[in-house]
């Protein structure tokens, strides 16, 4: 498969950002949920680099931010998630976002020949789709409404403002990220139900074992190589009968232990598609949209129309595109 | 016709404190003082409430006030308190249920009862265009006992408080559309759980109140607390009784001789602060089972003055301080992601070790000295052991040990009161 990665992008240089942030970066593409509270969020930078060692920043008005970022031409820009009476002390927590991240470089299972770490746009498009996957579950199971997309340069944020969900703990976070992305094994009947949790589970399962090769399949516990090619040789039909919650064919191969290590990483896989750190940190601070992520030379953004958005057409900067040249 | 409090909190309930001489012309109740309880509990006399409803209710947020304004979120009264309150309820909620199973099964009458805590809609109304959704609701239900029947809708958010206590999980129930469907079951346990919530809120708010001169006394309680021991409730009753013995006593206003120092967590160090809200994976063994095993003890039991290798038992003659102790640990583990004594139970009997009780796994005090009784590591020590804990403040700067800012704090604090004064 063609693999075009995004690591090949080079670092932007310091004149590169200067050119982004003096010639292309519009106040109008920083969203509008973050514009309206502006002087509640806590701000972060990396000037070189090297992490956003540079916290507890606010600012009171949008031009007092475009004046630091032209100035400045940060290597990265952070705005926190969580809203504060001080943000520049961190003080007095009011609220905040709930978030999930999911990480193109990370992505537990690959259809294509990018090694851990790397990106390409193959994975790119898995992320969008598992993405989609996700907003479906808060928008339908969990009946949210205010879901923004964002771009992160490498990956994909979902941004939750419903003011039901903002006041909760670390604890519930957890939870709700434990069920939109299918991260527990459902339970006796539950494999029978045709809607809510166990529909998530199956859903994101079956994306990867689709994507499961005979070397993977080999990899799990209890699993030996003529099981595994077994296993790979009748996904097809393993896939529809696991829809209906039925494991016939599957038991029948792997037999009860390999049938157990072979759902566990399903369910392994399931919940490693969202960094968990993210989703129960009240106080994290994320990429800010219309930023330059710097290390990948790519816009981070909103995505309004998530169904048409192609990362490496659109989150393209000026910059990057006259290096080609 | 009197209506059964359930929900102390509901907006009814609330409109009633609110009319009381309680907080008449004030701002709320955590400004209640000593004379405003004495004149209610008058008021009360003389027939001012209409009902046993108003006069039920009145007892809530007095006996929640006075605990939030005295003794704080973190106390064993406020612990106790919640305890009794959440059992009392949960007495009536079960009791109305009964009665309505009396004669036919009726939904309704189920729904009105829940109807001070949330909104209840029958799950058929709810999901009447999809056959598909009620063939789940079937599923979810087969085989399953009367109560335990997934029949009624509630908005999502009302069960974040049972969620938050890890009793209920999200992935176990049928969620369609911004409502979760559940059992007469899980209605009680959702319900009391919001329950305690509020009351935790309650008792947070009033924490943050400037306490000094406004200290109520629980006296005039008294006279309330044993009218209420004569529900003819028995288990009820010897809740009420271990309440009522419990001021007779003194324990419950925290004059024990041996009793240790009630905490406050407003003079805690960032650290605890930190650890109290629940640490990641990686740090959580030594943050829970050492550093604040060993902060809230002594801070607790000796947070000035003790000795190296002394026990529990020197300072303390009152298990019950133990057991404060312990539910704080044991709550800021469960805040902890993964909950530390989900997936690490044995860790229960390591900080029981740390507590100098050895290793027995009881929480007794004749135990004490049977293990080390750990000191708080110093400052240095956490940095390299967890180095996310450490987020210096001004005061962090002038001590080398936690435990040393926290008794610190208190010196200063109880200085500026005398000069104050003077």
């Amino acid at each position: 498969m063609e693999c075009y990665k995004i690591v090949e992008f080079l670092k932007a240089s310091w004149e590169e950002r200067k050119q982004y942030y003096t010639e292309e970066w519009d106040m109008n593409n920083v969203p509008n949920f973050i514009l309206t509270t502006l002087k509640d969020r806590e701000f972060g930078f990396d000037h070189n680099g090297n992490g956003p060692r540079d916290r507890y920043n606010g600012f009171n008005s949008p031009d007092d931010l475009k004046n630091f970022l032209q100035k400045r031409c940060p290597f990265a820009t952070y705005s926190s998630v969580s809203l504060y009476e001080n943000p520049k002390k961190r003080k007095n927590w009011i609220k905040a976002e709930l978030v999930f991240d999911i990480d193109a470089k990370d992505l537990p299972v690959k259809n294509c020949d990018c090694k851990a770490r790397e990106v390409c746009e193959s994975c790119l498009g898995d992320s969008k789709e598992l993405l989609m996957l996700t907003a479906d579950v808060l928008k339908g199971d969990l009946g949210l409404k205010k879901i923004n997309f964002i771009y992160s340069g490498r990956g994909y944020h979902i941004r939750v403002l419903d003011e039901g969900i903002m006041q909760e703990n670390s604890v519930v976070r957890g939870e709700i990220l434990d069920y939109v992305s299918g991260s527990v094994l459902p339970e006796g009947i539950q494999w029978k139900w045709n809607n809510g949790f166990p529909l998530i589970f199956k859903k994101r399962a079956i994306k990867f074992m689709k994507m499961l090769s005979e070397e993977k399949i080999i990899e799990i516990k209890n699993i030996n190589g003529t099981k595994a090619s077994k296993v790979k040789e009748k996904m097809g039909q393993i896939i529809e009968e696991f829809e209906n919650g039925d494991l016939s064919t599957l038991k029948k191969i792997l037999k009860n232990k390999g049938t157990e290590s072979f759902l566990e990483n399903l369910r392994i896989y399931n919940a490693s598609i969202l960094d968990g750190k993210v989703t129960i940190d009240v106080k994290r601070i994320l990429r800010l949209p219309s930023s330059l992520h710097s290390a990948v030379s790519m816009k981070c953004m909103e995505v309004k129309k998530i169904e048409k958005f192609n990362p490496l057409k659109d989150a393209v900067p000026k910059f990057v595109k006259e290096r080609n040249i | 016709m009197n209506k059964e409090v359930l929900n102390p909190f509901s907006e009814e309930a609330i409109e009633i404190v609110k009319n009381s001489p309680l907080v008449k012309g004030r701002k709320g109740l955590s400004n209640i003082k000593k004379d405003q309880v004495k004149k209610v509990k008058e008021w009360i006399k003389s027939g001012g409430t209409n009902t046993a409803e108003e006069e039920d209710i009145l007892f809530f947020s007095i006996l929640l006030a006075t605990i939030a304004l005295r003794f704080g979120s973190y106390s064993k009264e406020s612990k106790l308190a919640t305890e009794i309150i959440k059992m009392i309820i949960s007495g009536r909620v079960g009791k109305l249920i009964s009665e309505a199973h009396k004669n036919d099964y009726d939904e309704n009458k189920i729904i009105s009862i829940f109807s001070q805590f949330f909104n209840v809609v029958k799950s058929n109304e709810l999901l009447k265009n999809s056959e598909d959704y009620k063939r789940d609701l079937e599923r979810a239900s087969s085989s399953m006992s009367a109560e335990n029947r997934v029949k009624y809708g509630i908005q999502l958010s009302e069960i974040f408080p049972a969620i938050s206590t890890r009793k209920l999980k999200l992935n176990e129930l049928l969620i369609i559309n911004g409502h979760a469907h559940v059992s007469q079951q899980n209605l009680i346990k959702i319900s009391i759980y919001k329950l305690e919530a509020l009351i935790t809120k309650f008792l947070d708010k009033g924490n943050k109140i400037e306490t000094e001169n406004t200290i109520p006394v629980l006296k005039p309680l008294e006279d309330l607390i044993s009218k209420w021991a004569s529900n003819p409730d028995e288990y009820l009753r010897n809740l009420q009784k271990k309440m009522y013995y419990a001021v007779k006593s003194g324990t419950f206003i925290g004059k024990v001789i041996k009793g240790g120092k009630a905490l406050n967590p407003d003079l805690f160090p960032p650290c605890i602060v930190h650890t109290l809200d629940g640490v990641s994976s990686g740090s959580r063994n030594y943050s829970i089972t050492v550093l604040l095993t060993s902060f809230i003890s002594y801070a607790r039991i000796a947070p000035i003055g003790s000795k190296k290798n002394s026990r529990i038992s020197e300072y303390i003659d009152d298990i019950n301080v133990i057991e404060e102790i312990l539910s704080i640990i044991y709550r800021a583990a469960g805040r902890c992601y993964p909950p530390l004594l989900d997936d690490q139970p044995m860790e229960k009997m390591n900080i029981l070790y740390h507590l100098g009780l050895g290793l027995d796994g009881d929480a007794r005090l004749e135990l004490a000295g049977n293990s080390n009784w750990y000191f708080p590591p110093n400052c240095d020590k956490i940095r390299r052991e967890a180095p996310s804990l450490c987020r210096q403040d001004k005061h962090c700067k002038r001590i080398k040990n936690p435990l040393s800012y926290y008794s610190t704090k208190i010196f200063s604090k109880k200085k500026n009161i005398k000069n104050k004064k003077l």
